[in-house]
């Protein structure tokens, strides 16, 4: 429990130092100004929250922002470049790449946001029972995720696509199950410092039902850590799902996906390199934009920025 | 020392005990019945008995498990069921390369990263660690398998200078071998680097805002062995414990990589496998990636409790 009692100190530590700034905190005009000035988020965040929308609105708007259907092959204009007619060319079965493009944003959204709450599901049950069981229990379920972890994710992903066949759904619970473990090791660890917080030990000495603490107590106050994961989680499960539909583990063919398009292109790579260039940005853009969000979301929580920030806040109050 | 590498045995062991129980649950987890499987579509009942029987699918679960177990210590990982080829020797044919691959990608990934990360943290925001920090964000975010498509078409295709697809072992030809694995371990390298760089980047920055060095400059100790005999010294202990996710990392960017570049490895058998349900090979290949992630993890670990001075005295906490 070496673990939980250093988590305790530290918020301890935290308690103390900031619980009377808090209290004697007197809200002034320079005050505000300061808090507005510094909430704003960073320009890459901001940048990054713009291109998750984008891409959002674009894979909602697809059969309306393209101008061919996503399958409509046109065998008089195969692999062609850019032009008027197809903004990105057409690839070898003379589709347009565009409205595949648009399309593919669909489904690497789709499973990115099924996929998390699948591993959130997953891990978040066992984290839970971990952290607040302790004991054997603990021992047993931290030893297990552990394992999981350390399977590169991409194997145990085709793994259980093994097991589960290949397809697009499958692909979706693979990449949740293959992402749980990192929940569940997360929620343990918060759950763990939770638990000994006063207000959970004032409820159980109150004896309250351990699902009222557990729910009302424990899990509110763990859960935001957890949460910022997931943001993380999001650009791990779109590299895993274009990963398997590049190995044509996937989503399968015909339906258009990122990684399934750079699989197509990868057969006509000599001459035409070009292809791949369209389903390789966005894939890269929009993990850069999930990893950007995720760090932002991170920082906001990390305790020693809080600590800088809090004294950066204390700084000003005193030279204002 | 030895308490700590003996605890490190322990839960190495404990790992790949869970890890086989893991393997062995999901093949388990399978649909439909492997007799059924082997036997094909057209077998009569009788034919499918005999299989279960032959196979003792029949038996529970749990000693169908120790038999498995007891098999794969031997270093018996069953048969194909597609080509009643022996699991092991397909994996013993294709580990080789996929280690070559790796080794060779994260020897450029630490002679990159290390060096970048250095500079990183002494030119700690100006505009060469705001360089180094887009190269490392880049390569975080640009998935391996694009990457590596663009350096085959561009290296391989268009200026013709290396090999496309194909493998040579280091051991028989190694100027051949290089010219096969450089694309590769590029590709594989660069994401690693930067991670690496990053590692480094933030473990140099505490380092170099530690006690000992500020005195060792008011010492007039020279600038070039502060940093990199005294702070990349003691920044390497951290480094040394992510180094082992780096490796995990590698192994599975191999995995997607060789069927870019046509590399008959451990990840194309796997894939293949995956792709024809050829579950005792799936089994077999999982389990060993798994124990290859654990032991580079054991070795890793083992080494730097040799090389960190603390860990001399046995841990009294």
């Amino acid at each position: 429990m070496s673990v939980s009692e250093r988590h305790t100190v530290a918020d301890a530590v935290l308690d103390a130092e900031f619980a009377p700034n808090e209290t004697m905190e007197v809200v002034t005009d320079a005050d505000v100004s300061v808090r507005r000035r510094r909430r704003r988020p960073p320009f890459g965040a901001c940048l990054a929250g713009g291109f998750v929308v984008v891409i959002v609105v674009v894979a909602l708007l697809a059969p309306w922002l393209a101008f061919f259907e996503v399958n409509d092959q046109d065998y008089t204009a195969l692999l062609q470049g850019v032009s008027k007619a197809h903004w990105l060319g057409t690839d070898d079965l003379g589709r347009d790449m565009l409205a595949r493009l648009l399309y593919g944003a669909r489904v690497s959204l789709v499973s990115c946001f099924v996929a998390v709450p699948v591993g959130l599901l997953i891990g978040l049950p066992l984290g839970i029972v971990a952290g607040y069981s302790g004991g054997w229990i603990d021992s047993a379920i931290t030893r297990l995720l552990d394992t999981l972890l350390a399977f590169p994710t991409i194997v145990l992903a085709i793994a259980v696509t093994a097991t589960l066949g290949t397809g697009m759904t499958n692909a979706m619970v693979a990449v949740g199950i293959v992402i749980s473990p990192s929940f569940g090791r997360m929620i343990r660890a918060q759950v763990i410092v939770v638990k000994d917080r006063l207000y959970v030990q004032s409820a159980v000495m109150m004896g309250m039902t351990r699902r009222w603490i557990l729910f009302r107590h424990i899990l509110p106050n763990a859960i935001q850590s957890t949460i910022v994961l997931g943001a993380h989680m999001l650009g791990v499960a779109l590299l895993v799902e274009a990963s398997l539909s590049f190995l044509g583990l996937g989503t399968p063919p015909p339906t258009p996906s990122w990684g399934g398009m750079l699989r197509d292109a990868s057969r006509v790579l000599d001459g035409f390199g070009v292809q791949t260039l369209g389903p390789g940005i966005a894939i890269a853009l929009t993990l850069l934009a999930f990893n950007t969000l995720g760090d932002y979301l991170r920082d906001l929580l990390d305790p020693k920025l809080i600590v800088r920030r809090r004294r950066l806040k204390r700084l000003r109050r005193s030279t204002e | 020392m030895f308490h700590t590498i003996r605890k490190r045995l322990f839960e190495f062991v404990m790992t790949m005990v869970v890890a086989s129980i893991v393997v062995f649950s999901l093949m388990q987890l399978v649909p439909g019945d492997p007799a059924t499987i082997v036997a094909g579509e057209t077998a009569t009942p009788e034919r499918i008995e005999e299989i279960r029987e032959e196979l003792g699918l029949n038996d529970p679960v749990y000693v169908q498990y120790f038999r498995w177990t007891g098999d794969v210590v031997q270093g018996d990982l069953g048969r194909s069921s597609i080509n009643e080829q022996p699991v092991l020797d397909a994996v013993l044919r294709t580990l080789p390369r996929t280690i070559q691959v790796v080794v060779a990608g994260l020897l450029i990934a630490i002679a990159l990263g290390v060096p970048l990360g250095v500079l990183a943290a002494v030119k700690n925001n100006s505009p060469t660690d705001g360089i180094i920090r887009v190269l490392s964000t880049a390569g975080l975010a640009i998935p391996s398998f694009w990457l590596g498509l663009m350096l085959l078409s561009f290296f391989a295709l268009t200026l013709d200078w290396l090999p496309a697809t194909g493998f040579v072992s280091v051991f028989d030809d190694p100027v051949e071998a290089f010219k096969f694995t450089i694309l590769p371990a590029l590709t594989i390298g660069f994401s690693a680097m930067a991670a690496i760089s990053r590692q480094t980047r933030s473990a140099m920055i505490e380092a170099l805002r530690s006690d000992f060095v500020r005195t060792q400059r008011a010492m007039g100790v020279a600038e070039h062995s502060v940093v990199f005999r005294h702070a990349l010294k003691n920044a390497s202990i951290p480094l040394a414990t992510v180094l082992g996710l780096d490796v995990n990392r590698a192994i599975g960017g191999a995995v997607v990589i060789e069927s870019v570049f046509g590399i008959a490895g451990l990840g194309s058998v796997m894939v293949d496998a995956t792709q024809q349900r050829d579950f005792p090979v799936v089994q077999g290949v999982i389990l060993c990636v798994a124990a290859m992630v654990v032991v580079t993890n054991l070795l890793l670990d083992v080494t730097y409790t040799i090389l960190d001075p603390r860990m001399k005295t046995p841990a009294t906490a």
